[in-house]
């Protein structure tokens, strides 16, 4: 990925380096030119050319350094947001294996995503460092080569002064950053107890507990200063110093004869340089992060599994549905956290049955994740009317799981019913509320429908049933739960799974929930075992009025 | 913008210590301002051949290094108070926010404490770097200037003139830059959490087939943060035109002016060369590192600071005397009149019209099946929260331990003092043997000995352990305890009862094992749809469903 990061916003690449290259030869250029034009000055001599010269450079160096700002920046923002494009596609593709921590996952596309970027500007810098530290100590050669001899015993006695300040702060940075995390801890210990906190009222006492360990901040901040106070006047001492030792040596030059006035000034300018360019080398530190972040990034684009497949399918079916799956296993994390296929299994449930799911749960939840869609078929097949579910439009409908918790997301409650839906009307919404026995819930909130989401404040149970609504509007042939109401009371719980069988004109039902009450409901129960293929034993339902009208179950 | 201002200015005392960093920071660029004109001189004396009259203005600058590395140890001596003190207060200030939200709401709040700190810290380095950076931008700027007049004021009114003008737009171009990089941030901070937020999502709406939805949200969020970020970026374009107004323009009016001047002999070819030294040397990388620090660090900081001022502006608590107005009558700990509860107005209430009397020196246990409203009941009478109906009356000395054990990271006097002060070492070690705590004591060390952070040598029953004693230590006359006996063995919570009451306390306790019910006085029963109050043995004569929960437990004991 490393190699190729550039490749994303191509252009922008070539231009930042372009530019980066020009504006830096412009400013090397720069010290020569005032030394010409100085010359020039100081002879008497015409000196309208070089100005003009000196001018056009100036102007070049101006445009350059403002056109490497712009590109460099288009480049950095545009190939984070490619790269976060490319990540987004793969964390939410439906053949991907696994979903990782979302926490961890946003800072990966949040933090790491940023990182990548950010190489192609410190290899230019570095690169130009290095460049202006030997153009610059060349021309300085060129024009006198003690002042080189100058200049590099000074920058020997800068890395010794440097060198020195890293060993001696240490301790003392090590200090600093240990009181810290003393805060830190005391300050979520404290959080951790904020019951007791909230109890005892003693909040403010608290605080001067967690910030005892400030002191030893404080202490070891100083002695931090009192390094970098000693190291800063003795590098301070080596930009004048190193100017001094240039002007000395070159101004012997200069009553020598050896160069002229101008060349002096040049020899001054190219230090100034080279010794400026110094700072640049810090951004070699930025690498490290760089690595790490996209290290992080491929990380997540690993995840992928082979390309998904799909042809779409012309038609989609209407109503209940009817539904197989043939020898149909899915993926599912394995103790060490590799992917494993469940067991593979064989079922066969005719439109418009209510049926329950027995077994382990970890195979009927397969089974629940296989049928409604929200798993792609590790191996086998998985098939609505005998067309594969896979090639159905994405938009298509069919069939949706509730799962123990719903998606919370959207603007408002519709909006969260509602969900990746277009052109849905109210009716259809709230009369899905009502089959989820949640319509007054939400009808008591203070907006009802337009409720925003922020000012939701539900129970466990009643988010479900939020959920079980969602389904129903996401599902117009089949309806799968999942442990849907896990949350529920019993007496509600089987009210609204009543509620929902009674839909099973329109849809077929059904449900993994390990509930041995709900099988009650169901017209038929489904088990499977995980040595040998799923067997159906389908019974032949009573008459559905019968059963909607007395709300019994066999 | 402006509460992190006033964030900054709480923090920071006395204008005087930045006064005294702008001083120092000035006289350490004394070399700055000599080598201009020195160099000149000693450029002129070579050419007219005196070498003795070169080495002195040569001299001059060593002399000026040697005062301006002095400077420097005093800057940073001036610096370090100033800095370390913001620091303090910014570290107090946002830890104080956090804790005073925790004692609000109750709850831990967002984990993001390491992260505030560590913000605090960038907040440090910024400042730091930004007086700094006087010594490379206010300070070369000031003496080039003074420095070129003092040269020939001729060529000094051809860098003044454009440098004015390349400040004036950089202070234009600030503002809009803070404002473009707030925005940037925002988008950043809602694109992070709209992330984390479909993620966690993602298999239920896969299981809805609309995690099209949310890759689309996801995309367009990042690209939002993208235009926003290309919004900055453009700002930065202009600030090259700054650098090109200040720095580039300069030299080239020097050249310019100085022509005519040396032609007419009024200029000396020193002079001349001794102002290109400054243009070149002093103000291009001033004009550059003040672009930068301006347009870069500034904005940083005003960014950061914002964000600080909300956590240090969390509000605290209200005073507790202002929820418990009135003390019970005299002989009563606890009285409650037709208390009711609900968490929100919509939602089922939690109690409705509950009575109750607690006479001092009772033993009250409240019973009944998760989620019925004890711990309410118990929040309710610890004054935490504010009924909807009814009133509490409580009496003003109650201690409520909740169910979490609260242990911190100190010794174990500390957290054995936490609510008591002024206990002696006596009464410490009798509640070290009164609650179990002698083995603890004696691995830790004894009670100086050190518990660190979410340390492994307790057990989660020796913390149950640390904060009854806590209790019991403080000066409260009635305890409620809040399932804080769950973790210890049958048997201890019967003598740790006995400890509670033998001083004549009141003990109010919610309870997990229904065996606690016999030693009660008093027996408050929920059993999911009403309160019933009375002595064991009645509710188990008079009530099947406390009769059910007794044989139950009875069951499971077996």
């Amino acid at each position: 990925m490393r190699t190729t990061t550039w490749r994303l916003a191509p252009t922008w690449a070539l231009t930042t380096v372009g530019l980066s290259v020009l504006a830096a030869l412009a400013s090397l250029a720069v010290p020569r030119l005032v030394g010409q034009a100085l010359d020039r000055v100081t002879t008497g001599g015409d000196a309208g050319q070089s100005l003009v010269r000196l001018a056009a450079v100036l102007v070049v160096a101006s445009l350059c350094s403002a056109g490497t700002g712009l590109s460099a920046g288009t480049y950095a923002a545009r190939v984070t947001q490619r790269l976060r494009a490319r990540a987004i596609a793969s964390v939410t593709d439906r053949e991907a294996l696994r979903v990782t921590s979302a926490g961890d996952t946003a800072t990966r596309l949040l933090v790491d995503a940023a990182q990548p970027a950010a190489a192609l500007g410190i290899t230019i810098s570095i690169t130009l460092v290095a460049a202006t530290l030997v153009v610059g100590l060349v021309s300085i050669a060129l024009i006198d080569w003690w002042v080189l001899v100058g200049l590099l015993l000074g920058l020997v006695a800068l890395v010794m002064v440097v060198r020195r300040f890293v060993a001696d702060s240490t301790p003392s940075l090590e200090a600093y950053r240990a009181g810290q995390a003393r805060i830190a801890d005391r300050a979520l210990d404290a959080q951790r107890g904020a019951a007791s906190i909230q109890a005892h009222g003693t909040w403010l006492t608290e605080a001067e507990r967690v910030l005892t360990p400030l002191d030893g901040v404080r202490a070891a901040g100083r002695s931090l200063w009192a390094l970098q106070g000693r190291m800063a006047w003795r590098s301070g001492v080596f930009v004048p110093a190193a100017l001094l030792v240039t002007v000395a040596i070159g101004g012997v030059s200069l009553a020598r004869g050896r160069i002229s006035a101008g060349e002096l000034a040049a020899l001054i300018g190219y230090a100034t340089l080279v010794i400026g360019s110094l700072d640049g080398i810090e951004a070699a530190a930025g690498l490290a992060s760089v690595r790490v972040g996209t290290r992080r990034l491929s990380e997540i684009a690993a995840t992928i599994a082979s390309a998904p497949h799909r042809s779409a399918s012309p038609t989609t079916p209407r109503g209940a549905v009817a539904v197989t799956l043939h020898a149909a296993s899915a993926w599912t994390d394995g103790t060490d956290g590799e992917p494993t296929m469940t067991d593979p299994v064989d079922l066969e449930v005719r439109p418009g049955r209510v049926a329950t799911l027995e077994g382990p749960t970890a195979l009927t939840s397969a089974v629940a994740r296989l049928a409604s869609g929200a798993a792609t078929p590790a191996a086998g097949g998985v098939l609505v009317d005998g067309i594969p579910l896979r090639s159905l439009a994405p938009d298509a409908h069919v069939a949706a799981l509730a799962g123990a918790r719903p998606a919370l997301l959207g603007d408002t409650v519709a909006g969260l019913l509602t969900i990746g839906l277009t052109d849905v009307g109210r009716e259809a919404v709230r009369r899905a509320a009502e089959a989820a026995h949640i319509d007054h819930v939400i009808e008591a909130l203070p907006d009802g429908y337009d409720t925003p989401l922020a000012d939701l404040a539900l129970s466990g149970g009643e988010l479900q049933r939020l959920g079980i609504a969602q389904a129903l509007l996401h599902g117009s042939g089949l309806l799968v739960l999942e442990e849907a109401t896990s949350s529920l009371d019993p007496a509600t719980e089987l009210e609204v799974v009543r509620a929902v069988a009674g839909t099973r004109g329109e849809r077929t039902v059904l449900i993994a929930s390990g509930r041995p009450a709900l099988a009650a409901i169901a017209d038929l129960s489904v088990a499977c075992s995980p040595r040998s293929p799923m067997t159906v034993e389908d019974i032949e339902p009573r008459d559905e009025e019968d059963l909607i009208l007395t709300g019994e179950a066999r | 913008m402006n509460a992190g201002l006033r964030l900054l200015r709480s923090t920071t005392p006395a204008p005087r210590r930045l006064a005294r960093v702008a001083a120092w920071s000035a006289v350490e660029c004394l070399p700055a301002l000599v080598s201009g004109v020195s160099v000149a001189h000693a450029v002129d004396a070579l050419v007219a051949g005196r070498p003795s009259a070169a080495t002195l203005w040569l001299g001059a600058i060593a002399v000026a290094m040697v005062v301006g590395a002095a400077a420097t140890r005093r800057l940073y001596a001036a610096m370090s108070p100033l800095v370390e003190d913001l620091r303090d207060g910014l570290m107090t200030a946002t830890v104080r926010g956090t804790l005073a939200e925790c004692a609000r709401t109750g709850r831990p709040g967002a984990a993001t404490v390491t992260q505030t700190i560590e913000q605090v810290d960038q907040v440090r380095n910024l400042v730091s770097a930004v007086l700094r950076s006087f010594r490379s931008t206010v300070v070369p700027l000031a003496t080039a200037c003074v420095g070129l007049l003092l040269l020939d004021n001729r060529l000094g009114l051809a860098v003044l003139v454009p440098l004015a003008a390349a400040l004036a737009l950089q202070s234009l171009l600030v503002p809009r830059t803070v404002r473009r990089q707030r925005r940037a941030a925002l988008e950043q901070e809602a694109f992070g959490a709209d992330t984390a937020a479909v993620l966690a999502d993602l298999p239920a709406l896969r299981g809805l087939g609309a995690d099209a939805w949310g890759r689309k949200r996801l995309l367009a969020g990042a690209d939002s943060v993208a235009a926003a970020e290309l919004r900055v970026v453009r700002t930065t374009a202009l600030r090259q035109s700054v650098i090109a107004l200040g720095a580039h323009i300069p030299l080239l009016s020097v050249l310019l002016v100085s022509l005519p001047l040396l032609r007419d002999g009024s200029l000396s070819a020193g002079a001349v060369i001794g102002a290109t030294t400054y243009v070149l040397t002093v103000l291009a990388p001033a004009v550059s590192s003040f672009v930068a620090v301006s347009g870069g660090w500034v904005v940083e900081l005003v960014v950061l600071l914002d964000r600080l001022a909300l956590v240090a502006g969390r509000p605290g608590p209200e005073s507790r005397d202002a929820r418990t107005p009135s003390r019970p009558t005299q002989g009563y700990a606890v009285e409650l009149r037709g208390l009711a509860f609900a968490y929100r107005p919509e939602s089922r209430p939690v109690l409705t019209g509950l009575d109750l009397q607690v006479r001092r020196g009772e033993h009250v246990a409240v019973l009944g099946a998760s989620g019925t409203g004890k711990s309410t009941l118990a929040r309710l009478v610890a004054g935490l929260e504010t009924p909807t109906g009814g009133t509490v009356h409580a009496s003003e000395r109650l201690c409520f331990v909740p169910q979490e054990a609260y242990v911190f990271a100190g010794t174990l006097r500390e957290n054995l003092l936490h609510l008591a002060p002024t206990a002696d070492d006596d009464r410490l070690r009798e509640a070290l043997e009164v609650f179990g705590l002698a083995g603890l004591g004696d691995r830790l060390g004894g009670l100086d000995g050190e518990i660190r952070s979410r340390d492994e040598r307790l057990t989660a029953a020796d913390r149950q352990r640390v904060v009854l004693a806590r209790a019991w230590l403080s000066p409260a006359d009635v305890v409620v305890l809040d399932e804080a006996t769950s973790l210890l063995p049958v048997g201890d919570d019967e003598a740790i009862e006995a400890a509670f009451t033998a001083g004549g306390r009141t003990l109010v306790t919610i309870a997990h094992r229904v065996d606690v019910a016999g030693r009660a006085d008093t027996v408050v029963f929920f059993d999911g749809s009403s309160v019933h109050t009375g002595r064991h043995v009645d509710l188990l004569d008079g009530h099947g469903a406390y009769r059910d929960l007794h044989s139950h437990a009875a069951l499971y004991a077996h």
